[in-house]
């Protein structure tokens, strides 16, 4: 009997119902990873759901630039006191000196692996987040992980690979604006639970890694039926959700994609009012 | 600094030959502002290389070297939103000019897809200048780039398709599922037809297995960062000489040994 692993959207990028709700949707802890590219402006929310919050080297900057932007009525210095991160860490190459010394002050501890260039920062911050929180039940550890997608190719290509290293220990998803991204483990079968309301209804099944011989889902308008993917030939794109719940099996790892409907009249200043770091 | 400038990448089956990978656009109007590029391209092509280019336009945002690699091609194709793309933001890369102007001088030789994302407005505006609209919509089994391709291989028989590059645009970014498609569409046609997805960071092309890839960097504005991706399955071997950490009979899979970052 295959074993069942679920996968469930209990986090929110639409503030719809206030910070206080958002946070009550969740039961599984969640660590959000801030990487060097642009962040998805739903970034603020995914922070207050948080347990736990890393900037991966340069992700710092992004979070010092961008988080201000996103609170335009506010004093940009209000804001970076709000959102500061327990951890930077990387080989730090990138992050800005100024950015460095004010997170510093703040009481952000700061890791620097510049020794190590054999793995990426992501993969740095991922094995941190594994080794270092003990109390963090990983069965139900959720990494959230924006500013992984677009910009540089290889590093996009380098952010999914983290995805395949860490296949069978942590849940990890790669947020952009429009998509999220996460590994289905291949022979369980896979039951990804959708928030409907700001989920799908366009998705897709990847066979990034390797082609799958025979791959089986339900939910989807068109479903695979013990069906074999591989780039050159069939993959699932432009598929669509019909069904709160999808399953998937399949032989090899696939990455499942499903686009996000981010609701950008949402004034996020009015969410984060009176928000103060949990 | 980096004294290589070629590439070479093999896998360890046998060779079916050397294939020449050259960077022979450019993305840089070290000839001219952009304006000038543009503005003086009429239908001359390429004009400083061998190899005939076509453009591809797809639905997201375009490289703001879009007009650049436009006036360098002999012909220009809109994927069915891309041609909203092409009407929107080409203005936006020309301020000081007249939006109709710019519009104007930009004019594709052919849209084609299903036609589910383009404008009324932008389909009217395009076709009334010339334009042909072909309407693939009922055909749902393909993406609206595999057809812009086929098009593109089946209506240039004057082209020497060795010599032909395609150049696609708008095909990075935005919703993940449509990346994934557009890659896949490099492996469709891994044999027929080289083709190039261009993000403003990135270049993006397939080297086919079983050959020797001679690829010629145009260092003037590629690199010095770049990656071998094995996507879709795994390498049992590959070999590379030219970069700063080489293949030599490396295991390359998701999880493994991926070549990222790497200079």
């Amino acid at each position: 009997m295959e074993s069942v692993l679920k996968h469930v959207t209990d986090y929110t990028i639409n503030a719809s119902r206030g910070i206080g709700s958002a946070r009550s949707i969740s039961e599984a802890p969640t660590a959000v990873v801030v990487l060097n590219y642009r962040l998805p402006r739903f970034t603020p929310l995914l922070w207050s759901q948080a347990r736990l919050r890393v900037c991966a080297d340069g992700g710092a900057n992004r979070l010092y630039d961008e988080l201000p932007r996103l609170f335009p009525g506010e004093e940009p210095e209000a804001v970076r006191n709000r959102f500061k991160p327990d951890v930077i860490k990387g080989d730090l190459d990138s992050v800005r000196a100024d950015v460095r010394d004010f997170y510093m002050n703040l009481g952000t501890r700061i890791i620097g692996e510049a020794h190590d260039q054999d793995t990426t920062d992501f993969h740095k911050i991922i094995r941190y987040i594994e080794e270092s929180t003990p109390e963090l039940d990983k069965t139900q550890l959720k990494v959230l992980v924006v500013g992984a997608l677009g910009g540089r190719f290889d590093h996009e290509a380098g952010n999914i690979n983290v995805l395949w290293t860490f296949a069978n220990s942590l849940r990890i998803v790669l947020l952009s604006e429009e998509s999220s991204l996460t590994l289905l483990p291949a022979g369980s079968t896979n039951e990804i639970h959708i928030n409907q309301t700001f989920e799908g209804p366009h998705c897709g099944l990847l066979p990034v890694g390797a082609p799958s011989l025979s791959t089986t889902s339900t939910g989807l308008r068109w479903n695979l039926d013990r069906t074999p993917m591989s780039f050159g030939s069939l993959i699932s794109t432009c598929n669509i959700v019909e069904s709160d719940v999808v399953t998937v099996t399949s032989d090899v790892h696939l990455l499942w994609t499903i686009e996000l409907r981010y609701d950008m009249d949402h004034d996020m200043s009015q969410v984060f009012s009176d928000c103060s770091r949990s | 600094m980096f004294p290589i400038r070629r590439l070479c990448c093999q896998s360890n089956r046998i060779m079916a030959g050397v294939m020449k990978h050259v960077t022979d656009y450019t993305i840089h109007a070290n000839r001219g502002s952009n304006h000038e590029a543009a503005g003086h391209s009429g239908r001359q092509g390429n004009h400083h290389s061998e190899s005939s280019a076509v453009l591809v336009l797809l639905n997201y945002r375009l490289p703001r070297f879009t007009p650049l690699l436009w006036s360098q091609a002999c012909l220009r194709v809109c994927a069915d939103g891309g041609a909203n793309r092409l009407y929107d933001e080409l203005p936006q890369f020309f301020p000081r000019d007249d939006p109709s102007v710019v519009r104007l001088r930009h004019k594709p030789d052919v849209i084609k897809g299903d036609l589910d994302s383009i404008r009324a407005d932008v389909r009217d505006y395009y076709e009334k200048l010339g334009t042909i609209i072909i309407d693939q919509s009922h055909d749902q089994e393909t993406t609206d780039l595999h057809k812009c391709i086929r098009f593109i291989k089946e209506s240039t028989p004057q082209l020497d398709k060795t010599l032909l590059k395609v150049l696609v645009v708008g095909a990075l970014g935005g919703r993940f599922d449509h990346e994934a498609a557009n890659i896949n569409v490099l492996w469709t046609f891994a044999n027929s037809l080289r083709i190039i997805l261009f993000s403003e960071e990135s270049s993006l092309t397939l080297l086919p297995t079983g050959y020797v890839h001679e690829i010629h960097v145009d260092r003037s504005f590629e690199g010095p960062h770049c990656g071998l991706v094995p996507v879709g399955a795994p390498s049992l071997s590959t070999t590379s000489t030219g970069l700063y950490w080489n293949l030599g009979t490396c295991l390359t899979e998701q999880g493994r040994c991926l070549t990222s970052c790497f200079v």
